[in-house]
C-alpha cells in the first residue's frame, strides 16, 4: 500500500487550494449538521409526547389547539364517556385553554405555549411530575416547564407579565422532555379572564388502558354529539412531530443538494491535483504499483480531505448552534450537536470524499506509464 | 556610413538574487543592431543570453544601463508602457510554448493585431502576409497540435511578424527541433533579413545556425565579445 | 479591447471542459437552491399577502404572538364606526381550512355582506352578488380558489372537517385584491358553525379620504386603551406580512443558508479560476511578453469567470422553473417571479465577480520572465 506519509504530504503541497476546497466542505457540513440538529429539536419533544392511554379532543376541523373552540358545556358529555379513568370518583377530564404568547423577559423575547389547566391537571397528566412548588392555582400563579425555566433561569418566586398581567412562578414542571417542558401553565380561570375567552380549547382525557383509548376516539368521533374530534394521544403528537418535521426536512433537503455543490468543488480539487502529478503517477507505476492501488490512493486523500473538513464543520456547526433561534414549536430550544448529527456529519463528508475522487481517481488509475513520465 | 540603429544597448548590468548568492549574468554588456542584420548571440548554458534578451526586450529592467529600440529608451519605462510598446515594435518568438493550443494558426497570428486599433480588413490582410511570408498559408485553419514543431515555430515567427515590429528577438527557436526543421527556421530568418529588410536577433547555443547571421556575439563573463572566447582581443 | 479578446476567452473556458462544467453546475447548485427555495415561500405566501392592500386598515387584538388567533366581540364594529375619520367598517371572523385531496389551505372569512362591500369595494357580477346575499348558506370564492379546486358556480361543497355546506353563489373575477385567494361566507352562519356567536376575528377599516391613515390607526387603538380587550389597529398589507411571519418563522435559517451556500459556491469557482490560472502560466508570460497588459489579462480572466458563472446562473434559473413551476400543489406558477430571476442572476454574477477577482488578480501580476523560465 501507499504510504500514509504520502498520502498526507499530498496535502500539505499546494495549501491553498486545499484550503479553499476545506472551507467549502466544511461549511457544507455546518449547515448539514445544524439542519439536523435543529430537526431533531423539533422533532423529537413531539415523539416523546402523548401517551397511548390518553386522548386529545379538539374541535372539529380546528388547525391548532389556538383556533379550536369547544363550547364549555360539552365537558359534561365527555365526562360521562366510557373508559375515562377517575380518581376519588372525579373524572380524569382535563378541560384547557391554550394559546401562543410573547414572553418577553430581560431583552428575551420569545413564543411560548400557554396553557391554561384546571386542578384535574395534575391527576390526568401523569408523565408530568413537578420539580418544585406547586400546581397553578388561581391567583395568577405560572408554573413553568423546567427547560424554559432554565433558559430563561426562572425559579419559584420570579415575577412573568404574561397578556398584560403579573404572575408570579409558583413551581417548575418537570415531563422528562415532553413538550410540556417548553410550556407555561396557568389557572384555566384566570387566563380566561385574562383573555376574555369563553370557549375550551381542548380536554385530554385519561383512560384506562389504549384500548379504552381508542375506543373511546371512536365513540366521539362517530356520535357527533358535538362538532369535536378525538385522538389518541400518541398519535396526535406524532403528527405534530411531523408536522413540525416537515418544515425541518425542507432545511435538510436543501442541505442535501448544497452538498452536491461541494463534490463538485471536491472533485475539481482532486482531478487538478492528479493532473499535476501525473509524471510521479507514472514513477509509482513504474516501480510497480498497481493501478488499483493508485486509484486507492487518490480516493483516500480525496476523503481525508474531507473528513479534516468535516470536522472543522461540526465546530463551526457546535459555533452556530449557540445562537439564539426562535425554532419555530419549540419555545426553549436546546440545539445541540449529539452523536446523530456527528455520525451523521462524518458519514456526508466520507460520502463527499469517495464521490468528489473516485472519477479523478479513476483517470489516475488509467494513466499510461509512458504519458505520464514525459509530462 | 550611417547605419539606422535599431537596437542600440550600452552597460546592461543584471543581477539575480537566488537565497545568499547573487549572480550576474550580464554586466555592462554593450550591443548595437542595425536595421536588417541578423545578429546571433551565442554562449553555453546559463551564460546570461538568454537574460541579455529578455533585457532587449523590455521584459525585465536592467540594474543599470540603457537600452533603446527604434530611437526610444525604454529602460525608463512603465511596466504598461512596456505591454504597449512591445505590442507595436517587438517581436518574440521562444523556444517552447509560443502558442496558443485552442487557437487555429491563423488566430495565433492575428491575436497581437487585436491589440493594436486595426479593422478587421486590415488584420486579416497583415495575418495572411505573414503567413505567406513563412509559407504556411495552406496550414492555416490548423491547431497547434495539429502541427509539426517546425510548422509551430513558422506560426510563431509570422506571429511575430503580424505587427511589423522594429525588431525580431528570438530565444533558442530552433532548440526543440529536429535538425531539417531547424535548418527551414533559420532559412526563413534569413530571408526575412536579407530580402525584407527585418532586423532580427537570435539567441542560440548551436554553431551551425549562428552560421545563418550576419555577425555573430559571443558572452563572456557577463558581455558581449565579437570572436569566441579563448582568443585574445575584447571590443567594445 | 476586451471584446476583440471575445473568441479567445471563449476558447479558453472550454480548455479543460470538466473543469468548467463543475464550475458551472456548483454555481447552478446554488442558485438553484436560492431560487427554488424563494420560489416555494412566495408559491405559499402569495395568496396571503400578494395582494394586501396599503389603503384599508386592520383591527386586531393587541399582543396576540399568531395574529389569526386575534379575537374581538362583535360590538367593537360598531364602536370603530363611530370614530371620526372612519367611512365604513366591517367586522371579519376568519378560519382556515383544508380542502380536497391536493390539501389546498384556504381562508375563510365571515362577513355580513353590505357592510363589507362598503370597506373593501370589489367587482363581481351583480346576479351572484344577490344570490350570496340573500342565501345564510352561499358563498362566493375568488377566482384563484376555483381554478386551484376545480369548483363552479352552483356547485354544493362540503367543508367536511369544518361541517359547513355551503353552495357557491359566484366567483370573484381578478382585479388585483387579497380576495381573490379566499372565500366569502356568512358571518351569522359560520359564527352558529364554529360556536362563535358575537365573536369576530378582526375588523376591517376604510378611511375616510380626508382621513391620514396614520392618525386614524392611533385613534382606533385610543378608543379601546381601556377597554378589556384592547387593539392594534396596521395596514392591510402589514396585518398579511405577519400571518405569513408566523407561518415561516423557519424563513431565517432557510435564508442564512441560502447565503452560505452562495459563499461556498464562490469558493469552489474561485478555485477552480486559480487552478486554471496556474496550470496557463507560461502562456500568460508568452501573452505578456507580446503585449498583452496586466489590465488586459486581468480583464481576461475576469471576463471567463462571468461568462462560468452567466452559464451556471441560467441552468440553475432553468432547472428551478422546471421543478417549481410543474412541482407541488399549492405552489404557483407566478411563484418564480421577476424578483426571484433578478436576484438569482445577480447572485451569478457577484459569484462570478468575487470568485474571479483574485485569480485574476493574480494573473495579472505574475512576472513575465518568471513564466518564460525555461530550462536551457
Amino acid at each position: 500500500m501507499i504510504p500514509f506519509k504520502y498520502i498526507l504530504g499530498g496535502l500539505q503541497r499546494r495549501k491553498l487550494r486545499t484550503v479553499m476546497t476545506v472551507t467549502g466542505i466544511a461549511m457544507v457540513i455546518a449547515i448539514y449538521a445544524v439542519m439536523n440538529a435543529i430537526s431533531t429539536v423539533m422533532v423529537g419533544g413531539f415523539q416523546a409526547t402523548g401517551a397511548p392511554d390518553e386522548v386529545v379532543v379538539q374541535q372539529a376541523g380546528a388547525m391548532m389547539a389556538e383556533f379550536s373552540n369547544i363550547d364549555r358545556e360539552a365537558i359534561a358529555y365527555v365526562r360521562t364517556l366510557p373508559g375515562v379513568s377517575s380518581r376519588d370518583n372525579q373524572p380524569l377530564v382535563s378541560p384547557e385553554l391554550q394559546l401562543t404568547t410573547v414572553l418577553q423577559r430581560d431583552g428575551d423575547e420569545r413564543d411560548v405555549n400557554l396553557r391554561g389547566v384546571t386542578d384535574l391537571a395534575a391527576d390526568v397528566y401523569t408523565q408530568v411530575s413537578l420539580k418544585q412548588g406547586q400546581w397553578p392555582a388561581t391567583g395568577y400563579q405560572a408554573t413553568v416547564g423546567v427547560a424554559l425555566a432554565n433558559k430563561l433561569k426562572l425559579d419559584v418566586g420570579s415575577e412573568l407579565v404574561i397578556e398584560n398581567a403579573s404572575w408570579t412562578v409558583a413551581g417548575i414542571l418537570d415531563s422528562s422532555g415532553r413538550i410540556y417542558d417548553q410550556e407555561i401553565w396557568v389557572h384555566l380561570d384566570d387566563l380566561t379572564a385574562q383573555t376574555n375567552r369563553t370557549k375550551y380549547s381542548s380536554f385530554l382525557i385519561k383512560t384506562s388502558s389504549p384500548e379504552a383509548a381508542a375506543a373511546l376516539t371512536e365513540e366521539v368521533n362517530s356520535a357527533r354529539r358535538y362538532p369535536i374530534s378525538a385522538m389518541r394521544a400518541d398519535t396526535f403528537f406524532a403528527l405534530q412531530g411531523q408536522m413540525a418535521g416537515g418544515i425541518a426536512d425542507i432545511g435538510s433537503f436543501l442541505a442535501t443538494i448544497i452538498v452536491f455543490g461541494a463534490v463538485f468543488g471536491g472533485m475539481n480539487t482532486m482531478y487538478s491535483t492528479v493532473a499535476g502529478r501525473r509524471r510521479e503517477i507514472g514513477m509509482l507505476r513504474a516501480i510497480g504499483f498497481r493501478p488499483r492501488v493508485i486509484l486507492g490512493a487518490v480516493v483516500l486523500e480525496s476523503v481525508m480531505l474531507a473528513l479534516i473538513a468535516g470536522a472543522i464543520g461540526l465546530v463551526l456547526g457546535a459555533f452556530i448552534a449557540l445562537v439564539p433561534m426562535n425554532v419555530p414549536y419549540v419555545a426553549a430550544a436546546h440545539v445541540s450537536l449529539g452523536w446523530n448529527e456527528i455520525t451523521g456529519a462524518l458519514v456526508m463528508s466520507t460520502l463527499i470524499g469517495v464521490f468528489g475522487g473516485l472519477l479523478p481517481a479513476i483517470q489516475a488509475a488509467r494513466l499510461r506509464i509512458v504519458n505520464a513520465l514525459s509530462s | 556610413m550611417s547605419r539606422d540603429l535599431v537596437v542600440q544597448a550600452s552597460g546592461l548590468t543584471k543581477t539575480y538574487h537566488k537565497g545568499d548568492i547573487a549572480i550576474t549574468p550580464v554586466d555592462g554588456a554593450d550591443i548595437d543592431v542595425a536595421a536588417g542584420e541578423l545578429v546571433a548571440i551565442m554562449g553555453p548554458s546559463g551564460s546570461g543570453k538568454s537574460t541579455l534578451l529578455h533585457l532587449l526586450g523590455g521584459l525585465d529592467k536592467p540594474d543599470q544601463g540603457s537600452c533603446s529600440i527604434g530611437g526610444t529608451d525604454i529602460t525608463s519605462m512603465s511596466e504598461r508602457q512596456l505591454c504597449d510598446f512591445r505590442a507595436t515594435n517587438i517581436g518574440f518568438v521562444f523556444q517552447v510554448f509560443n502558442l496558443i493550443p485552442v487557437l487555429t494558426a491563423r488566430e495565433n497570428i492575428d491575436l497581437p493585431l487585436r491589440l493594436l486599433s486595426l479593422s478587421r480588413e486590415r488584420r486579416q490582410q497583415q495575418t495572411e502576409a505573414a503567413l505567406e511570408l513563412v509559407g504556411l498559408a495552406d496550414r492555416a485553419d490548423h491547431l497547434p497540435a495539429q502541427l509539426s514543431g517546425g510548422e509551430e515555430q513558422r506560426v510563431a515567427i509570422a506571429r511575430a511578424l503580424a505587427t511589423d515590429p522594429k525588431v525580431i528577438l528570438a530565444d533558442e527557436p530552433t532548440g526543440n527541433l529536429d535538425e531539417d526543421s531547424g535548418q527551414l527556421v533559420m532559412d526563413i530568418l534569413q530571408t526575412l533579413t536579407r530580402d525584407y529588410g527585418k532586423t532580427i536577433v537570435v539567441v542560440t547555443h548551436d554553431s551551425q545556425k549562428a552560421g545563418y547571421a550576419d555577425r555573430v556575439l559571443f558572452v563572456h563573463k557577463g558581455r558581449l565579445v565579437t570572436e569566441r572566447p579563448g582568443s585574445v582581443r575584447e571590443v567594445a | 479591447m476586451l471584446t476583440k479578446m471575445a473568441p479567445f476567452i471563449w476558447k479558453n473556458i472550454w480548455r479543460n471542459k470538466r473543469r468548467s462544467i463543475l464550475i458551472i453546475l456548483g454555481i447552478a447548485v446554488a442558485v438553484f437552491v436560492y431560487a427554488a427555495l424563494n420560489a416555494a415561500v412566495n408559491g405559499l405566501t402569495f395568496p396571503i399577502k400578494g395582494t394586501a392592500s396599503s389603503q384599508i386598515l386592520n383591527v386586531r387584538e393587541a399582543g396576540r404572538a399568531q395574529v389569526l388567533a386575534s379575537k374581538l366581540p362583535e360590538i367593537y364594529v360598531d364602536r370603530v364606526r363611530a370614530i371620526d375619520g372612519v367611512q365604513a367598517a366591517a367586522g371579519v371572523l376568519t378560519d382556515i381550512a383544508i380542502v380536497g385531496t391536493a390539501r389546498v389551505h384556504i381562508f375563510l372569512r365571515g362577513v355580513q355582506p353590505d357592510e363589507y362591500r362598503l370597506v373593501e369595494d370589489f367587482i363581481v357580477d351583480d346576479i351572484a352578488w344577490e344570490n350570496f346575499r340573500s342565501d345564510r348558506r352561499a358563498i362566493l370564492i375568488g377566482h384563484r380558489l376555483q381554478s386551484q379546486l376545480g369548483w363552479n358556480i352552483g356547485d354544493q361543497i362540503d367543508l367536511g372537517a369544518l361541517g359547513i355546506r355551503a353552495v357557491i353563489a359566484g366567483i370573484v373575477p381578478p382585479q388585483g385584491v387579497d380576495l381573490e385567494n379566499h372565500l366569502l361566507i356568512h358571518q351569522g352562519y359560520f359564527q352558529n358553525n364554529r360556536g362563535l356567536e358575537g365573536q369576530i376575528s378582526y375588523i376591517v377599516v376604510r378611511p375616510a379620504p380626508s382621513a391620514s391613515p396614520s392618525e386614524l390607526r392611533q385613534l382606533i387603538d385610543d378608543a379601546f386603551a381601556y377597554s378589556p380587550i384592547t387593539t392594534e389597529t396596521a395596514s392591510a398589507q402589514e396585518f398579511a406580512e405577519e400571518i405569513v411571519n408566523d407561518f415561516l418563522d423557519f424563513l431565517v435559517y432557510l435564508k442564512v443558508m441560502g447565503v452560505i451556500a452562495v459563499l461556498i459556491t464562490m469558493l469552489a469557482a474561485a478555485n477552480g479560476l486559480a487552478m486554471s490560472v496556474r496550470e496557463r502560466t507560461r502562456e500568460i508570460g508568452m501573452l505578456k511578453a507580446i503585449g498583452f497588459t496586466p489590465s488586459l489579462i486581468c480583464g481576461m480572466v475576469l471576463a471567463e469567470s462571468l461568462l462560468l458563472a452567466i452559464v451556471g446562473g441560467f441552468v440553475g434559473l432553468g432547472f428551478a422553473w422546471t421543478i417549481v413551476g410543474t412541482g407541488g400543489t399549492a405552489m404557483e406558477v407566478l411563484a418564480l417571479d421577476r424578483n426571484i430571476l433578478t436576484v438569482g442572476a445577480a447572485l451569478a454574477l457577484g459569484v462570478g465577480i468575487l470568485g474571479g477577482i483574485v485569480p485574476a488578480i493574480n494573473a495579472a501580476r505574475l512576472k513575465t520572465i518568471d513564466c518564460l523560465h525555461v530550462v536551457g
